[in-house]
């Protein structure tokens, strides 16, 4: 059990190419961290480096209460599991657990009632004669956990494990890891550019963009308080929507005009006291699909700030649905009930939930509060 | 309707397979089939020069029994195995050697890798009497850097006229040459191992020297059980080698059933010593031996490979 405490961390290849840079994290021991982020925005670099198979370029990094810089990764006692499994091909799934544990020389029956144990905890007894080939997608990345498990390291590190399976397996998988994490309580940390996978999973999340921190926070500060315009695009599905305004105060109050044309919403100062630096300037305006009504659907009488769109498309999914709306100069999804179907050239009038506004300025994309 | 058009297909599918199949036929199972028949007769050259086939003789099985009381054969097969065991696992090594170097970015990758495959383009011939400039002890350029280092054991009658050196020698130049040929097999088979393997490995606990010994070699085992096949059947056809370095099977070595043997007379040469002699009966007898042992090495290596997969 160990925390992990990476200080000013940078990976930066031959050629200036950023890997990530100036990482600063605390995972507490027992903690489960996600990094989520696009392709190339550096989680998997940051991973590597934790687990030793990228040098890190500057910076310091700690395991527990030692700095692990110049230790080699086959002794920082991590344990990692790989998007494509990398299980060993010529070894039986007995011989793939047992690995790990014949190299650090363990007694023969201590490695084998590891092995039981593992087995058990994973459901895979029934396949420690086989060979990685004849197994499944799914038994395969059991086993790849297994390999990680038996070890009972310190550190737990999983590279987007669950991306080479299909939808429902995913789903299932990513209810096991948990489960397991609950039961091992090893610290770990997970990498995976699928959003869904980071709120689901993470004690901790870890946005990343460009090489880059963008916020650290536990998913529900992540969503409902984004820093940034990247960080409240990328987390939530559907995406948020971002709309260009101009702020112009007007008796006491604030107006946000679309740009360059289009609705005039009306904002009172004293809920968004901040937008007072931004007067006759424009910023983004953010809204989650969730947080915008339709007057009719939610059956809002007499509403005074209100949008009006139009339907361009509907995306029914059961239980609820994706409206696709434009405005005079902006696109805008709202999320509804699955029961309240449009057709396309609908026109709608929005109710934006005040409560639920974002703000962010044009120059920086930082959040303006 | 439709069997016309199977017919036709079918047809043309041996209209485009015979110019091979005749070339086959003529110059591959024609002998194959012509030889085995060779083999069980006597063929005497004296009666006719110009048509020694005219009054052969059918002896039945006579040149298989004659073979096994040949102490020449049995020294053949003898010195053939030592061959086998000269070459092959030093080209296999040196092959994966040279490929896992190779499957390292260093600088100047592929200019290595063409060049150390070069020898195996050349004819063994060219290479044979290449090694024995190399080797020569009058003018060769080994003996000139023997002689910096004060080496003297080679000065009289060199490398390949010595009995003990002779096969060695060979079979160090063969290494060279065929060691290019594996390195390009082996390279492909450990760039086909995924990197995370690798990496996995690692996290395991592998050291470098672990990670060849528990992941590369048992992931290109096919490629080595392929050479040492393929290994084995040029030992016993070997004969370009010997007839380019060495003079008639080579310097005399040892008494061996009552008879000095040659120090590179092996299988592949003693059968071409028998057909040079005319002997085209037990020849073809030698041919027939040396085709089961091959068949034999090839199935217990198939059998192996599936037991593998």
């Amino acid at each position: 059990m160990a925390e992990v405490v990476l200080n000013n961390v940078s990976k930066i290849y031959p050629g200036g190419v950023i890997g990530c840079k100036d990482i600063n994290l605390h995972i507490k021991d027992k903690e489960f961290c996600v990094l989520v982020g696009p392709s190339g925005c550096g989680k998997s670099t940051t991973l590597r480096v934790i687990a030793g198979l990228e040098e890190i370029t500057s910076g310091e990094l700690k395991i527990g209460d030692t700095v692990v810089n110049n230790i080699p990764a086959k002794d920082r006692d991590i344990a990692m599991v790989f998007q494509n499994y990398a299980l060993y091909p010529h070894m039986k799934v007995r011989e793939n657990l047992a690995f790990g544990l014949k190299l650090r020389k363990y007694p023969p029956a201590e490695i084998e009632k590891r092995i039981q144990e593992t087995a058990k905890i994973l459901e895979i007894d029934h396949l420690l004669d086989r060979r990685p080939k004849a197994l499944s997608g799914g038994q395969r990345q059991r086993v790849a956990l297994g390999r990680a498990i038996v070890r009972k390291p310190k550190v737990f590190l999983f590279d987007e494990p669950l991306s080479n399976l299909d939808a429902k397996l995913r789903v299932q998988m990513r209810v096991e890891i948990k489960k397991l994490h609950a039961r091992l309580q090893i610290t770990s940390i997970y990498v995976t550019h699928d959003q869904v996978e980071a709120m689901t999973m993470g004690d901790k999340i870890v946005v990343m963009k460009d090489g880059f921190i963008q916020q650290i926070d536990d998913p529900i500060k992540i969503y409902e308080k984004p820093l940034t315009k990247f960080v409240a695009g990328f987390i939530g599905s559907p995406a948020m929507n971002f709309i260009s305004v101009k702020i112009t105060s007007r008796n006491g109050n604030f107006e946000a005009s679309e740009v360059p044309s289009g609705f005039v919403y009306m904002l009172k100062s004293e809920d968004f006291p901040f937008l007072r630096d931004y007067d006759g300037k424009e910023v983004v305006m953010g809204i989650r699909p969730e947080d915008i009504k339709d007057t009719i659907f939610a059956n809002i009488k007499d509403a005074e700030n209100t949008v009006p769109a139009v339907v361009e498309a509907e995306e029914p999914m059961g239980s609820e649905n994706y409206i696709h709306l434009t405005t005079q100069s902006s696109a805008i999804t709202m999320k509804t009930a699955g029961s309240n179907r449009v057709k396309m050239g609908d026109r709608l009038n929005l109710v934006f939930d005040r409560n639920k506004l974002h703000f962010f300025d044009r120059e920086t994309d930082r959040k303006i509060e | 309707m439709i069997e016309n058009r199977k017919l036709r297909a079918t047809v043309t599918s041996y209209l485009f397979l015979a110019p091979f199949l005749l070339v086959f036929l003529l110059f591959l199972a024609w002998p194959v089939i012509y030889s085995f028949y060779l083999s069980l007769h006597k063929v005497c050259w004296s009666t006719d020069l110009y048509n020694v086939f005219s009054d052969m003789k059918l002896v039945w099985f006579q040149n298989y029994k004659q073979l096994f009381k040949d102490s020449h054969f049995w020294w053949s097969l003898i010195v053939t195995a030592y061959y086998a065991l000269l070459t092959i696992p030093a080209t296999i090594f040196l092959g994966l050697m040279l490929a896992i170097l190779l499957n390292n970015k260093l600088p100047g990758v592929s200019l290595f890798r063409s060049a150390y495959f070069l020898p195996n383009v050349l004819d063994i011939l060219v290479v044979g009497i290449i090694w024995t400039f190399i080797y020569s002890p009058h003018y060769g350029i080994l003996q000139k850097i023997f002689n910096l280092l004060g080496i003297q054991t080679f000065a009289r009658e060199g490398i390949l006229a010595n009995p003990r050196t002779a096969l060695p020698g060979i079979a160090i130049a063969m290494v060279l040459r065929g060691a290019g040929f594996g390195m390009i097999l082996f390279l492909a088979s450990i760039q086909n191992i995924p990197k995370s393997v690798y990496e996995a490995a690692e996290i395991d606990g592998a050291g470098p020297w672990q990670k060849l010994l528990y992941v590369t070699i048992p992931l290109v085992k096919p490629i080595i059980l392929f050479l040492v096949v393929m290994g084995t059947i040029a030992s016993l056809n070997a004969f370009t080698e010997i007839y380019a370095m060495t003079q008639d099977g080579g310097p005399f070595a040892v008494h061996f059933m009552g008879e000095i043997q040659g120090a590179t007379k092996l299988s592949g040469y003693y059968l071409f010593e028998k057909w040079s002699q005319m002997k085209y009966g037990y020849a073809a007898a030698i041919s027939y031996v040396l085709l089961a042992i091959t068949l034999v090495i090839s199935i217990v290596n198939a059998r192996l490979l599936r037991r593998k997969q």
